[in-house]
C-alpha cells in the first residue's frame, strides 16, 4: 500500500469511482477533487509523523539522540555529558637562581635545576579546584584533586646513563643513573625512555649509580646523554582537567524532593560536588550525587534519614542538570533554609584539548604555605591535556547500552566469572573452572564451588590481598549466594633452556641478547594462555630461535622450573609432593595424556640473596644414578638427606640439611652462618630461594624435551635468569 | 502553523466545506495524533508509562509482574516493576536482584545463604562482607534434597569447633574446606536462603502488605532464584516497649504519607525476667484497649495454622539482658508458618512467660504471607 500523496489520493478516488453516483466529472472536475486532494494531503503528513514516531520508538532505528536518552532506563544505562580533556600539571617550588647573561637579573630554572635542593619552606596546600591558565589566561585547567607541596621534598634532577636497563627479578628493574642522590623511598618520575617512563617509589635495591623500581621488565638501552631520558624527584604531578570552576547557591524551602537546575548545556560529567555549608560557606555536610541508572546504588535502595543524597538528572538534550534531594522516605529531605554549594565546572568537551606543553604555568590566586606565607610555586604541563568529548553521540549510546546490557554484569556461566576477575585493573588474564571441568561428576560439596586462578599484569599470582579485594568488591554482587569462591595457587611451571649452537661471528653478548628478546617474546606468561594448548614443544622453539639469523643451527634442553617464590611448599623439607603439571593413571587411561616425571632428570637449585644482591643461581642436588633406590643427592657442598622419587606418583621426597639446619656451608656468603630468610622479600636483605627442575614424558616414554601442560589452568612462563648458552663460532 | 484552508479553493475557503475541512484536521491533529500516534514514540518514556504500556515491556523482557487488588494493581506498583525489570534481569540469583524485589514490594531488607547448624538453619549474617578465600570457606552443602525440612540434628560429619583436638592447627590456601567463622562453628552452606526485610510502607490503613502483594513479592522470588534453592521469607517485627507499663506507639505511613497506623506495645512487668519467655503465640486480630488486663490475643489464627511456639523453637540472643527488654532478638530456627495451602495473616504477638503470664503484647498492621511462602519471624526487643 502506497501511503504518499499520490497513493492516498488514488485509493480514494479508487474507492469512489466504485459508487454509482460518483461520476468520473465529480471526482475529477468539481470541488470535491480539491476536497479530495486536500485530505490526501492532511493523511500525508500525518502519515510521515507516524512514521517518524515509530523509527524513533526503535532502539536500532531512531535517529534522535534524545529519543535513546528517554529510553535509556531500559538497558540501565546513562549517557555521558561533556568530559574536559584531562592529563597532569606539573609543580614545583619556584627555584630562581643569578641569570649569567643578566647580572642582578634572576632567571627561572623551575623543572631543570639539578640540586638536589630541600624546600626549605612550610607545606603548601593546592586544593581541589584551583584553576591552572597560560600567561594570557585564554587556556583554563583545574586541579581535579587536593595535593600538597611537602615541606623538605627532595629537588633533583639528573640523566639516565646510556646503558641497558637491569632486570633484578622480582619484578624490580635497574636503571642506570650514576651518583643520582636520591634516597631510597622517594617517588620519582622517569621520563625520555621507551618503556619506563611514570612516576615509581624507589625500591631498596637503588644503590648509588642505578635506580630500582617495580616494573615490568622490558629491554632497552637508553640514548645517550644527548637525548637523554631523565629522572626527577620534587616535582609533583596534579591531576587537571579542562573547564571553568563554577559555584552555584541555593537555599532550600524544605519540600519533599525538592529539585534545583543549573542551566548550563556543558557541565562536565564527572566533575561535582554537593554541600550543605553555613553562611560561612563552612562545609556541614556533604551531600552524595546518586543516579537512578546506576544498578545498585539507586535512590529507592536507601533507607536512610540522617545523611543527605540527591539524584543527579540531565536533560535529554543536555541543556541542564537538575539535583532532586530527599522525600524523608526513602532517604533525608531538606530542611527550610539549608544553604546548599554545587561546585562543577563547564568544558568545552572536545573543544577544549590542549595540545602545546609547558604553555599552563599561571595561577591567577595566590598559593599559602601551612604558615601564611605566600608560596613560590612555579607551574607546567609536559603532556597535553586531552581526551575531551561532547555529549554522547546516538551512535555511542545505540551500541555501548546494548552492549553492556548483553554482556550483562553478573557472574552466572562460565565466560561471566573470566570477564569479571579479569575487569580487576591488577588481572591480566583469569582461569575459572569447576568440579565439572575436572570431569569430576561425583556428587560432592565441592560442586558449589568456582575455582580461580589468575595471572597479574606483574606476571605474578594474586596476592591474598588481591583476592579478597576481587571476592568482596567484583564478585560478591554479582554472583549466586550459594556459589563459593576457591581461590588457587597459580599453577604455573618456568621453562630453563639451555641453547647450543653455532653462530656467525658477533659478539655473543649481542646473539644472547637478541635470541633472549625472542625468547621472552614468545614465552613470556603475558604471551602465553592457560591449557595444553600453549605447551612448549622441542622442535617449536627450536623453529622460533632460528628467527635469529645470526645462528646458524642450534640445540635446546628444555626443563620445567617450579620455583619456591611460586610453590612455598618448595621448602627446605619436601615429602611426597607431585609436580605440579602430574598426570598419571590415576587421572586418565589415555597414556599419551599423561604427563609423568623422568626420573633421572631431576634436579634441585638455589638462588641466594645476600646484602641485596641475587647470586647466580647454583645446582644443589642431583639425581644419583648409580643408586637403586632413586636417591637426590647434594652437590657443591650442600647435603641431601632422604632425596627419593617414586616416578609412578610423580613425587619426590628430600631433605636439605643446611638450610633445615640454617648453617651455610662453604662457597655461601655467609658461610657458617644462617642462610637469611625463605623466599626473601624486597625489604629482606639476605635469603633464599629454591628451584625443583626436571624434564617430563608421556605413557609411552615421549615429549622428554617438551614442556606438557596436564590441566588447563596450567600455566608456563619463562625468566631471563633461566636462559643458557653455549655458542661457539663457526668453523 | 499549518492551515489547510489554504489548499482549498477561494471559493471553498469560507462555508461548510471549509468547516468540514478544519474539523478534519483539527481532528486528526488534537485528538488522533496525541492519542493514537504520539504515544508510539512515547511509550517506553518512563514518565508518561501507562499500565498497558507497563504490562508490553515486562511482556518484551519475558518477565512475569505479578497483578492482582490494591497496591499490586496499581500504576505506581508497574512502575516500579518495570523500572527494575533489566537490572533484575542483570543481576539474577545475587544480592542486588532482592534488594530491588524489596523496594518493588515497600519493603526494606537483605538476603542471606543459610548454614546448617545443629539448632536448625542460621543465617551467614557476614557472608556479604567476609571475602571467599581459602582461608575460611565455609564447609559446603553435603548434597541431598535441597527443599528438605530444616536439618535439625547434629550433621554427619560432625562440626569442629576450636577446642576440638582434631581440628588442624594450620590451614593453607589449598586445604579442603574446613574453617572456624567468628562464632566458633563450623556451618554447611546450603541451598537455602532467608530474605530478611522490614515492612518500610503501609498498604492501607489496615496492613503492610494485602496478600495479593505477599503473592507476588513471592512469584518476583521465585524469578530470580535459581531453581534449587529454597527461599524462607522473615519480616523483622520491631517491638518497643518502655518498662513502666506504659502503651507505646509507633506510627507507620504509606508510601506517599497519607495514610497512616499504628503499632501499639506493652511490657506487663516492669522487670521481668528474661530468663521466663516460654512460649509466643500470635494472633489476626487487635486489641482496641491496650492495657494491662490484656491475657490473650484480640482473634486467633484459626485455621490448620499453629499460632503458639515455645521458646524453643526460637533462638534468642538477649544482646544485654540487665537492660529492660534491651535488644532482644528472637529468631525463629523453624519454619513458624509452611503450611502452604493457606494463606497467613497476623497482626498481634503476646508473649508469654512458663506460667502463661503475660510479658508483652503488640499489635500493628497485618503482616501476610502468601500460602507457598515457607515463613519465619524476626522480633526485635528494645526500649523506645
Amino acid at each position: 500500500m502506497d501511503f504518499s500523496f499520490d497513493g492516498i489520493y488514488n485509493s480514494m478516488v479508487s474507492r469512489l469511482k466504485a459508487l454509482t453516483n460518483w461520476t468520473l466529472e465529480i471526482i475529477y472536475d468539481s470541488v470535491y477533487a480539491r476536497l479530495l486532494e486536500t485530505i490526501a494531503w492532511i493523511v500525508d503528513k500525518f502519515v510521515y509523523l507516524a512514521e517518524f514516531y515509530y523509527k524513533e520508538s526503535i532502539w536500532g532505528k531512531a535517529t534522535q539522540r534524545r529519543s535513546l536518552i528517554e529510553k535509556q532506563w531500559l538497558l540501565a544505562y546513562r549517557a555521558h555529558r561533556k568530559r574536559g580533556a584531562s592529563g597532569y600539571v606539573k609543580t614545583s617550588y619556584t627555584i630562581l637562581t643569578p641569570d649569567p647573561l643578566t647580572p642582578g637579573e634572576f632567571i627561572d630554572e623551575t623543572f631543570t635545576y639539578s640540586g638536589p635542593l630541600t624546600y626549605p619552606h612550610d607545606t603548601v596546600f593546592i586544593p581541589k579546584w584551583s584553576i591552572i591558565t597560560d600567561q594570557n589566561k585564554t587556556l583554563s585547567v583545574y586541579t581535579t584533586e587536593d595535593r600538597y607541596y611537602l615541606k623538605n621534598t627532595l629537588i633533583r634532577h639528573t640523566t639516565i646513563d646510556s646503558a641497558l636497563a637491569v632486570n633484578l627479578g622480582n619484578g624490580i628493574v635497574g636503571i642506570p643513573s650514576t651518583d643520582h642522590q636520591i634516597p631510597i623511598g622517594s617517588k620519582i618520575e622517569i621520563s625520555g625512555t621507551v618503556n619506563y617512563d611514570g612516576e615509581y617509589i624507589l625500591h631498596s635495591l637503588t644503590t648509588t649509580n642505578r635506580l630500582a623500581i617495580v616494573a615490568t621488565y622490558k629491554l632497552e638501552f637508553f640514548p645517550p646523554i644527548s637525548n637523554a631520558a631523565k629522572v626527577q624527584t620534587g616535582d609533583i604531578l596534579i591531576p587537571v582537567k579542562e573547564g571553568i570552576p563554577k559555584t552555584f547557591k541555593y537555599i532550600a524551602s524544605g519540600d519533599i524532593n525538592e529539585s534545583l537546575i543549573i542551566y548550563s548545556d556543558s557541565v562536565d560529567n564527572d566533575e561535582i560536588e554537593v554541600f550543605v555549608i553555613d553562611a560561612d560557606d563552612n562545609i556541614l555536610a556533604t551531600v552524595t550525587i546518586l543516579y537512578e541508572e546506576d544498578a545498585g546504588r539507586e535512590p529507592y535502595l536507601l533507607d536512610d534519614l540522617e545523611n543527605y543524597y540527591c539524584v543527579l538528572k540531565t536533560d535529554p538534550d543536555f541543556r541542564y542538570i537538575e539535583l532532586i534531594f530527599g522525600d524523608d522516605s526513602y532517604y533525608k529531605k531538606l530542611t527550610a533554609g539549608d544553604n546548599i554549594l554545587v561546585k562543577y565546572a563547564d568544558t568545552k568537551g572536545s573543544d577544549g584539548d590542549i595540545s602545546e606543553t609547558a604553555v599552563l604555568t599561571a595561577i591567577p590566586n595566590t598559593l599559602y604555605d601551612a604558615s601564611g606565607n605566600e608560596a613560590e610555586m612555579s607551574f607546567t604541563n609536559d603532556v597535553a591535556i586531552d581526551n575531551g568529548s561532547d555529549y554522547e553521540s546516538i551512535d555511542s549510546i545505540r551500541h555501548r547500552a546494548r552492549y553492556l546490557f548483553g554482556a550483562g554484569y553478573r557472574a552466572g556461566a562460565s565466560p561471566d566469572w573470566k570477564v569479571i576477575i579479569e575487569s580487576y585493573p591488577k588481572v591480566y588474564k583469569a582461569k575459572t573452572w569447576t568440579e565439572y571441568d575436572l570431569d569430576n561428576l561425583s556428587i560432592s560439596p565441592n560442586q558449589n564451588i568456582i575455582y580461580a586462578t589468575a595471572v597479574t599484569l606483574d606476571a605474578l599470582g594474586l596476592t591474598v590481598q588481591q583476592e579478597t579485594d576481587l571476592s568482596l568488591n567484583y564478585l560478591k554482587d554479582k554472583r549466586d549466594l550459594t556459589d563459593v569462591v576457591k581461590w588457587v595457587t597459580l599453577s604455573i611451571a618456568h621453562i630453563k633452556v639451555i641453547i647450543t649452537g653455532v653462530v656467525q661471528d658477533y659478539p655473543f653478548p649481542e646473539i644472547e641478547q637478541e635470541t633472549t628478546e625472542i625468547l621472552l617474546n614468545n614465552y613470556d606468561i603475558l604471551k602465553r594462555d592457560f591449557g595444553p594448548e600453549y605447551d612448549v614443544y622441542e622442535s617449536n622453539m627450536i623453529d622460533i630461535i632460528s628467527g635469529n639469523s645470526k645462528i646458524i643451527h642450534h640445540t635446546v634442553d628444555i626443563y620445567h622450573v617450579e620455583k619456591s617464590t611460586f610453590h612455598n611448599d618448595l621448602d627446605s623439607q619436601v615429602s611426597g609432593r607431585k609436580i605440579i603439571f602430574s598426570k598419571t593413571e590415576e587421572q586418565t587411561s589415555f597414556q599419551d595424556q599423561w604427563v609423568l616425571l623422568v626420573e633421572t632428570s631431576v634436579q634441585i637449585w638455589i638462588r641466594i640473596k645476600w646484602d641485596n644482591e641475587y647470586l647466580d643461581p647454583l645446582q644443589i642436588g642431583e639425581y644419583l644414578f648409580d643408586d637403586p633406590n632413586h636417591k637426590i643427592t647434594g652437590i657443591n657442598g650442600y647435603t641431601i638427606v632422604n632425596g627419593v622419587i617414586i616416578p609412578a606418583e610423580n613425587e619426590v621426597s628430600y631433605k636439605l640439611e643446611d638450610i633445615f639446619n640454617d648453617v651455610a656451608p662453604a662457597g655461601h656468603p655467609n658461610a657458617g652462618g644462617t642462610f637469611g630468610v625463605f623466599n626473601p622479600t624486597d625489604g629482606d636483605s639476605n635469603g633464599y630461594e629454591l628451584m625443583l627442575m626436571y624434564k617430563t614424558k608421556d605413557g609411552l616414554g615421549r615429549y622428554t624435551n617438551d614442556i606438557r601442560m596436564g590441566y588447563f589452568y596450567n600455566i608456563t612462563d619463562i625468566d631471563e635468569e633461566e636462559i643458557y648458552y653455549n655458542f661457539e663460532y663457526e668453523k | 502553523m499549518f492551515d489547510p484552508i489554504k489548499l482549498l479553493p477561494k471559493s471553498l475557503r469560507s462555508g461548510d466545506w471549509a468547516d468540514i475541512v478544519d474539523t478534519f484536521y483539527k481532528y486528526m491533529s488534537e485528538d488522533f495524533i496525541p492519542n493514537k500516534i504520539d504515544i508510539i514514540k512515547t511509550q517506553h518514556f518512563f514518565d508518561r508509562l501507562t499500565i498497558e504500556n507497563c504490562r508490553d515491556i515486562a511482556y518484551e523482557f519475558s518477565w512475569s509482574i505479578t497483578e492482582g487488588d490494591g497496591y499490586t494493581g496499581t500504576l505506581g506498583y508497574l512502575k516500579k516493576e518495570v523500572a527494575t525489570i533489566v537490572k533484575r534481569i542483570v543481576a539474577k540469583n545475587a544480592r542486588p536482584a532482592y534488594l530491588y524485589n524489596y523496594y518493588c514490594v515497600l519493603l526494606i531488607g537483605d538476603v542471606y545463604p543459610l548454614l546448617n547448624r545443629p539448632q536448625g538453619l542460621v543465617p551467614y549474617l557476614l557472608w556479604f562482607t567476609d571475602p571467599d578465600t581459602t582461608h575460611d570457606l565455609l564447609t559446603l552443602d553435603m548434597g541431598g534434597d535441597p527443599i528438605a525440612d530444616t536439618p535439625t540434628s547434629e550433621p554427619d560429619p560432625p562440626l569442629w569447633t576450636l577446642d576440638d583436638p582434631n581440628y588442624p592447627t594450620t590451614v593453607g590456601r589449598d586445604d579442603d574446606y574446613v574453617s572456624l567463622d567468628f562464632f566458633d562453628y563450623t556451618g554447611e552452606l546450603t541451598r537455602h536462603i532467608l530474605l530478611r526485610y522490614r515492612h518500610r510502607f503501609l498498604e492501607d490503613e489496615t496492613q503492610f502488605h494485602s496478600i495479593a502483594t505477599s503473592r507476588a513479592f513471592f512469584f518476583d522470588t521465585l524469578q530470580i532464584k535459581r531453581p534449587q534453592q529454597t527461599p524462607h521469607f522473615e519480616p523483622i517485627i520491631d517491638i518497643y516497649v518502655p518498662s513502666d507499663q506504659a502503651v507505646h506507639t509507633k506510627t507507620f505511613y504509606s508510601e506517599d504519607k497519607s495514610i497512616s497506623s499504628d503499632q501499639k506495645s506493652i511490657a506487663f512487668k516492669t522487670s521481668p525476667s528474661l530468663d521466663t519467655i516460654a512460649h509466643i503465640k500470635f494472633g489476626k486480630g487487635s486489641h482496641s484497649i491496650i492495657n494491662l488486663s490484656i491475657t490473650d490475643v484480640e482473634t486467633e489464627l484459626g485455621g490448620s495454622l499453629k499460632d503458639t511456639y515455645t521458646v524453643e523453637e526460637f533462638d534468642i540472643d538477649i544482646q544485654t539482658p540487665e537492660i529492660f527488654y534491651s535488644g532482644i532478638q528472637i529468631d525463629s530456627t523453624i519454619r513458624l508458618f509452611d503450611n502452604i495451602s493457606e494463606n497467613v495473616e497476623f497482626s498481634e504477638i503476646i508473649i508469654y512467660n512458663n506460667s502463661m503470664e503475660p510479658l508483652l503484647y503488640t499489635t500493628f498492621p497485618t503482616v501476610r504471607f502468601f500460602k507457598k511462602m515457607l515463613s519465619t519471624v524476626y522480633l526485635y526487643i528494645d526500649n523506645p
